[in-house]
């Protein structure tokens, strides 16, 4: 037998190709033949090879969700029929690693942490709500006697400086105006006046120049006054300036303070004492609710698990993401976010009856709700605004989850930008196993508000 | 008790499709799962480009899908993709001229994965050197696990073709990588 015959032996016997009545003389061969011996080895070695070929198997996910997209199917659920047989078998032992993560619909991935942010969001909400309320009532309850004694003393002292003031102006014998700066710090309060020519009709520059001013007589309509409301320094963030036409909305404030974060505000008429308004402070003032648009993306992945071995993914608009979110205090915000971002992915599973570990390193989109917390409290330095953001969504290969905590400042009333640290997780499946990959880093992003 | 989805055969799966919609979609997705790793193999180391070979396999599967919605009878399911595979392979050999691209070829890292892995570089890059019909024929046998009968039928040629392309393969291959495949023999 010439080694061309025995060759093609080989290989047909190698493919299952060969006759019965013709592998005797091939193993004869074979025990004899050293070369022959060697060519089965390296036959073997590239069949090996070639079944651990698990890049060319894999068809890409992108392309399993395109086929199914342009059918209108919807990509088999692993726990289904039909994704039951990813890792059925192939004739001749070759391998079978269709990389079909679990998940039918977006839906089916999204309901529940829809669900779970909608509903943290709301006993947020409800319990941030309830307590400041609560906490208000409390606090005025606890401290009613000690508010009725400064508002007595508060009042005395009001009616002796009115009058005073009062008197000033019935006894004035030229006409003059009145600017009155009113500073309320408790118990303090503090009047000055400045006098003008009677002859002059020009307001002073800073009143609002559109007033008729009538200097003839100095009654209470033609007298200006300006006021700045100065709340007490330790309650903070808190100031009115206030110009008005004497007489009419003029008033004066008490600041009770009842805590180191409260305290009970009462504006006076000026001239009579009359009590006009009683407020707490903090006041709930309406807040201008509003909408706000951030792009954002990862600045920096500072570590993952697993961590990459891979060159990372250079899709185009790869890890940005726009987020859009409405205001429904001046603390908390809700929305939603889409963006795409690199995920260094690690599995493993069962390939032709050996055990296989692949790694990825995938641009997947992503989407979820979200929510952000605030705390006006923990402001500093003139604006720097801490935050932090819960996420939870979808991701094209299996729900995502997220976490931020981070600082926002005001560029001005339209622009901020904010920058922190992010810990996401991404749960995946393979094979009807499920993996995870979690991952920190330092976000940024530019907050458009309208 | 109606049998499981997974136990229909090819044939059963490939009617299934020409019926409703729940059903046909049920159906494909059976049969991509137990066909879509060998077509996308078979893609991929024929054409070499990954974008490109990922383009042939998405068409495979439509086109597939759509036959299937014509009156046919069909007894070889995987040889009936690989044709369609094939014919649309060789379109887009056709349109633009074949690139080499081991970009995103990451191997298993078992034991012995990294020997392995060096040996499956050294033998994709083989076949991109054989002649398309030898690759064709290997791709076919090695890959796609196809009987020589089978690469007859896929491939339009007749046995004694398919045997010699298949061997000659073989032997180029072993040609190229005789100094490494001699060490890893030892």
């Amino acid at each position: 037998m010439n080694s061309h015959n025995t060759s093609n032996l080989l290989h047909a016997f190698l493919d299952g190709e060969l006759e019965q009545s013709h592998e005797q003389p091939l193993f004869n061969e074979l025990a004899s033949n050293g070369d022959l011996r060697n060519e089965l080895r390296e036959l073997l070695a590239m069949r090996s090879a070639v079944q651990q070929d698990i890049e060319a198997f894999t068809p890409p996910l992108a392309a399993t969700s395109n086929v199914f997209s342009s059918l209108g199917f919807a990509l088999p659920m692993a726990s289904t029929g039909a994704s039951s047989v990813i890792g059925g078998a192939m004739s001749s032992g070759a391998v079978n690693a269709t990389a079909l993560v679990a998940g039918a619909s977006w839906w089916s991935k999204l309901w529940l942490p829809s669900v779970t942010a909608l509903v943290g969001a709301g006993i947020t909400f409800w319990l941030l709500h309830w307590g400041y309320s609560s906490n208000l009532t409390t606090m005025a309850t606890a401290h009613a006697a000690e508010i009725q004694k400064i508002r007595s003393e508060a009042a005395l002292k009001l009616t002796s400086q009115t009058n005073s003031f009062r008197n000033q102006l019935q006894t004035a014998s030229e006409p003059k105006i009145i600017t009155k700066i009113e500073k309320v710090y408790y118990p303090k309060i503090e009047y000055r006046y400045s006098d003008r020519n009677a002859s002059s009709n020009v307001p002073p520059s800073d009143v609002n120049s559109n007033t008729t001013v009538n200097t003839t007589i100095p009654t209470e309509k033609n007298s200006l006054i300006m006021s700045t409301r100065e709340m007490l320094p330790m309650l903070g963030q808190y100031s009115m300036y206030e110009k008005s036409i004497y007489g009419k909305q003029s008033s004066m404030y008490f600041a009770s303070p009842i805590s180191q974060d409260n305290a009970l505000i009462e504006s006076h008429d000026a001239m009579t004492g009359e009590i006009l308004e009683r407020e707490f402070f903090p006041v709930d003032e309406p807040y201008y609710q509003h909408w706000s648009a951030k792009l954002g993306g990862v600045a920096a992945t500072l570590a993952s698990t697993p961590t990459p071995s891979l060159a990372s993914p250079s899709a185009t608009f790869n890890d940005l993401s726009l987020q859009l979110m409405y205001s429904l205090s001046e603390e908390l915000s809700v929305g939603g976010i889409i963006g795409r971002e690199s995920f260094p992915l690690s599995y493993n599973g069962m390939i032709a009856g050996s055990k296989i570990e692949r790694e990825q390193y995938s641009s997947v989109f992503w989407g979820s709700i979200t929510a952000q917390y605030q705390p006006h409290a923990l402001s500093f330095f003139g604006g720097v605004q801490p935050y932090i953001g819960l996420f939870g969504g979808g991701s094209e290969i299996g729900m995502i989850y997220r976490g931020q905590v981070g600082v926002q400042y005001p560029l001005s009333s339209r622009f901020s930008i904010s920058a922190g640290y992010d810990i996401s997780g991404l749960f995946y499946s393979f094979q009807n196993q499920g993996f995870t990959t979690v991952k920190a880093g330092v976000n940024t992003g530019v907050i458009f508000h309208f | 008790m109606a049998k499981g989805i997974s136990h229909h055969t090819d044939a059963e799966l490939f009617y299934q499709m020409k019926e409703e919609k729940a059903i046909a979609e049920q159906a494909f997705g059976e049969l991509y799962a137990r066909h879509s790793p060998r077509v996308f193999a078979y893609c991929r180391r024929i054409l070499g480009d990954r974008d490109r070979a990922q383009d042939a396999f998405q068409d495979t599967f439509i086109k597939f899908y759509q036959s299937a919605q014509q009156e046919r009878i069909m007894t070889n399911v995987p040889a009936f993709l690989l044709r369609i595979a094939r014919n649309l392979c060789l379109n887009a050999q056709r349109t633009k001229h074949q690139t080499v691209q081991f970009e995103d070829f990451h191997a298993s890292m078992n034991d012995e994965s990294a020997e392995k892995a060096e040996l499956l570089k050294l033998i994709t890059t083989a076949l991109e050197l054989l002649p398309e019909d030898y690759r064709e024929a290997f791709v076919l046998r090695e890959y796609d696990g196809l009987s020589y009968q089978e690469i007859c039928e896929v491939t339009n040629s007749s046995m004694a073709t398919v045997k010699i392309r298949l061997f000659r393969a073989k032997q180029k291959i072993r040609e190229i990588l005789a100094p490494y495949l001699a060490d890893l023999a030892k």
